[in-house]
């Protein structure tokens, strides 16, 4: 027999969970209004965006586009190429290759005739991996430049290239990222409306599986062939899409994906780039703006664009998807640890009284609830502390009241965006919502969960050691005979040497 | 209620919510792409009189047969019609104006100035610019102070395609007032009216907000205003306000004249803010003075990279003596190799010379 006490702990831990899911669930819905709202907002206005004045304006802020690579020797020409082909007045793209053990570099030598040239970068992010050599095309104008570098991880490679970047607007991309021609006009945008208060604008990532890929553009999007993409599509379109939209809105937003996001380079100097010691480093970035900005009560912004889209691939096994949800959490336990002060904390306003908390309660708890309520719920039935009138009630609030969501994501999409324009995509949205709520929900809340306790136990990234110096690098081709018999620097540097080590001269 | 009552009910609803929202996708789906499709049929035979106009076509029958289709033809094609205004030049645009002013677009432009909805004054205001209707002058002017700061910005930018010089003090005055425009769509209005507006703008350096001050200056550079010269030189000189200095600097760059040497050499001054001094570097640059040479070579290894760097470009376009100057400071480096600002001074320069080395093999390259 069964304790009553038993029974009354889960009956009240059972009308917990469901609190929970039903509040839950509601701020989704509320979320998705505010998204519809500005999805209006923003469509109507598109006749008169204006992109066509700030492409043609000597005065639009030239931006750098960041590509951290490691081992991305597949698409790297494809990606870089597509990425010079962007819509843009002023830009460079740097690529940073992280010390690749594949033929990434090679790939892109060969394709751009690319030639080593002697480079002063200065030391204004902390950074760990030491930049080897920096390299431009020879006989082609493009505005590329790769960076080879020591390995340190992908924050020590977007730290190196806020470094290198020569222009006051800096944009991180993935290197596997495709970006829609008009991308970088868009999410650039914000900082033409409100170029003071406007410190960081992130675009929409949304998933490429699937979508037919030609020169680096995607020309025919579609949903993937496999189930678990497919899932992903209908939570990036909830989650990201919606989720952020309806954040920004609101002014609190907390997350501007590093695969496609774009900022001021002197904030970004100034709070000391990205946090090397943090997992989710983009995220941490943001919030860690957002301090930085609300402690010196300065008037700004931090938005979120829905319309420019970098399209992304996303994880098509278990084991990939996993690793992927147990970073992902990890990284918003460690940034909540890190910036527990402001939580509900006044002096940061919306950001530390609304957002942060609702990031404690419904993102970083949700998946032991979640998984509470997989355990608890059936229990409460089984000993009798719960009937089956209640289980229907949480299954209705829990599952129903979710897929209830996802259908109204899919209409707000159907409405504005509409990107799948095929019957039968719309007819695997539809069942992929349904397939989200029975086993994909239930097995990320396993990942987050141990990601969390990943974060709690502390297991130290292995990033190696900082140096923060104050120099500047002084980056010069290796002096051969050659050289000092007068060859031209083009010459010297013609094949890609290692750089002295140690050159430093004090900034 | 009972919870069995609550359970059947939630469930009841969500059943119902999910049939009315999975309804709306399919039905929306249906209706989009049945107007879709009907539109562009309907727009077909349209499109093709407009791309011909585009081309330089300027038959009056094709005119004539645009003017002459149903509003609800019109309608189809219109979003292509709007589009080419804003892309098509010359003789082309002429015609285009005429085809959109006997439809009576600009009559309904200007009676929806006034409209409630933001949206609707924003694209009354963008057709008018469009068509350039000086007439719509005034009201656009009005629309400055419009409570949407997107009616705001495409008034200001629809005021830069009419290219009045009327617009000038009134475009300035939104940076400083309450409801403001973006410098940067200000900027870019005032310099599509050219030098007709040189006067305004002149006038609006002895402004007290700084802003105008600035983008005034700014502007000046961008539409080659060199009797502006002395002016701004004073504004470098003398300005309380960083942002008029360094766009004072900017804009005497842009200008060239040789008068401008002496207030930039002072702005290099190491007492200096960094960003002028960064700026004024630049601007020597682009002055193309040879006896800045010697200024700019001490620049090398100044601690602040951005200064350092931007000298060493602007050594490269002072011609030989630059290139002089940046040979010697990477030589310096041999005799000098303890001593870390020379080294840094060398590196600037090596970097310099090979972009240069670099720019010029692209351009043997070139047939």
């Amino acid at each position: 027999m069964t304790a009553d006490w038993v029974r009354q702990l889960l009956t009240v831990t059972d009308v917990f969970i469901l609190t929970y899911f039903l509040l839950i669930n509601s701020s989704y819905l509320v979320l998705i209004v505010l998204a519809s709202a500005e999805f209006v907002h923003h469509m109507r206005r598109v006749p008169f965006a204006g992109h066509e004045e700030t492409y043609r304006s000597p005065l639009t802020q030239p931006v750098s586009v960041l590509v951290p690579a490691y081992n991305e020797s597949a698409g790297i020409v494809q990606s870089v190429q597509a990425m010079l082909a962007l819509r843009y007045p002023v830009f460079e793209v740097i690529v940073i290759d992280d010390g690749s053990t594949d033929d990434t570099f090679e790939r892109l030598r060969e394709e751009f005739g690319l030639v080593e040239v002697p480079r002063v970068v200065p030391d204004a992010t902390p950074t760990r991996g030491r930049i080897q050599s920096v390299h431009v095309p020879r006989e082609r104008p493009d505005p590329l430049v790769v960076v080879r570098k020591q390995n340190g991880g992908k924050t020590d490679a977007v730290n190196t290239g806020i470094n290198v970047a020569q222009y006051p607007l800096v944009c991180m991309v993935d290197a596997d990222s495709v970006l829609d021609p008009q991308a970088l006009l868009s999410v650039a945008k914000p900082f033409t409306d409100d170029p003071i208060r406007t410190v960081a604008s992130g675009g929409v990532i949304r998933v490429a599986n699937g979508c037919t890929v030609v020169a680096g553009r995607i020309v025919d999007v579609r949903m993937p062939r496999n189930w678990l993409p497919r899932v992903q599509v209908v939570e990036y379109l909830r989650a990201f899409l919606l989720g952020r939209t309806g954040w920004s809105r609101i002014g609190g937003l907390l997350i501007i994906s590093g695969a496609f996001g774009i900022f001021r380079r002197d904030l970004l100097v100034e709070v000391g780039g990205l946090d090397h010691d943090c997992i989710g480093e983009d995220a941490e970035l943001v919030v860690r703006l957002h301090r930085h900005l609300r402690r010196q009560r300065r008037d700004y912004r931090i938005v979120f664009v829905a319309e420019p889209v970098s399209w992304s691939e996303a994880p098509s096994s278990l084991k990939v998807l996993g690793k992927q949800r147990r970073r992902w959490h990890r990284g918003i336990t460690e940034i909540l640890r890190k910036h527990r002060s402001m939580i509900l904390n006044p002096r940061y306003g919306r950001i530390g009284l609304v957002a942060m908390p609702y990031y404690v309660l419904f993102e970083l708890l949700a998946p032991i609830v979640e998984l509470a309520g997989v355990v608890l719920v059936p229990l409460g039935l089984y000993v009798g502390a719960i009937d089956a009138r209640f289980a229907l009630v949480f299954v209705a609030v829990a599952y129903g009241y979710a897929l209830l969501l996802n259908l109204i994501a899919l209409t707000v999409e159907e409405y504005s965006f509409h990107r799948y324009h095929r019957w039968t995509d719309l007819i695997a949205s539809v069942l992929a919502s349904v397939l989200e709520n029975f086993g994909y929900r239930q097995l990320t809340a396993m990942w987050r969960t141990m990601g969390m306790w990943a974060a709690i136990k502390g297991g130290k990234h292995e990033w190696g050691q900082m140096t923060r110096t104050g120099f500047q690098t002084v980056l010069t081709p290796e002096k051969t005979p050659e050289t000092t018999a007068g060859k031209s620097p083009v010459e010297k540097a013609a094949k890609p040497v290692t750089a002295k080590e140690d050159v430093h001269a004090e900034s | 209620m009972t919870l069995a009552g609550a359970a059947l009910v939630a469930l009841a609803v969500l059943l119902v919510v999910a049939l009315v929202f999975g309804g709306l996708i399919v039905g929306g789906r249906a209706v989009r792409r049945a107007r879709e499709a009907r539109r562009a049929k309907l727009a077909t035979p349209a499109r093709r009189l407009l791309l011909a106009i585009a081309a330089g076509d300027d038959d009056p029958e094709q005119v004539e047969a645009l003017v002459r289709l149903s509003d609800e033809v019109w309608q189809a094609v219109e979003p292509n019609a709007i589009a080419l205004l804003g892309k098509v030049r010359g003789e082309a645009h002429t015609t285009l104006v005429d085809v959109f002013e006997r439809r009576g677009a600009a009559w309904r432009a200007r009676s929806r100035l006034r409209r409630r909805d933001p949206v609707a004054r924003a694209q009354a205001a963008e057709v008018l610019g469009n068509l350039g209707r000086k007439d719509a002058l005034l009201p656009l002017c009005d629309l400055l102070g419009d409570p949407d700061p997107d009616v705001r910005v495409v008034a200001a930018r629809s005021l830069g395609r009419i290219g009045d010089a009327g617009a000038t003090q009134p475009l300035l005055a939104t940076l400083a007032s309450r409801r403001m425009v973006p410098q940067q769509v200000v900027a870019t209005a005032l310099t599509r009216l050219g030098t007709a507006a040189q006067g305004a703008l002149l006038a609006s350096l002895d402004d007290p907000r700084a802003p105008i001050r600035a983008t005034a200056a700014e502007v000046l550079g961008l539409i080659g205003a060199v009797g502006a010269t002395v002016r701004v030189e004073s504004a470098l000189r003398a300005d309380p306000s960083l942002d008029v200095r360094i766009s004072a600097a900017r804009t005497l760059g842009r200008l060239g004249t040789r008068t401008a040497l002496a207030p930039l050499l002072d702005s290099l001054e190491p007492d200096r803010p960094v960003a002028l001094r960064a700026e004024a570097a630049k601007a020597l640059g682009e002055l193309g003075a040879v006896t800045a040479a010697s200024a700019l070579t001490v620049l090398l290894s100044d601690i602040e990279y951005v200064v350092a760097h931007n000298a060493a470009r602007s050594l490269l376009r002072l011609g030989g003596a630059g290139r002089a100057a940046l040979t010697a400071a990477e030589h310096r480096a041999e005799t000098e190799p303890d001593d870390e600002r020379v080294l840094l001074g060398a590196a600037h320069a090596r970097e310099a010379l090979a972009a240069a080395e670099l720019d010029d093999h692209r351009r043997q390259l070139v047939p």
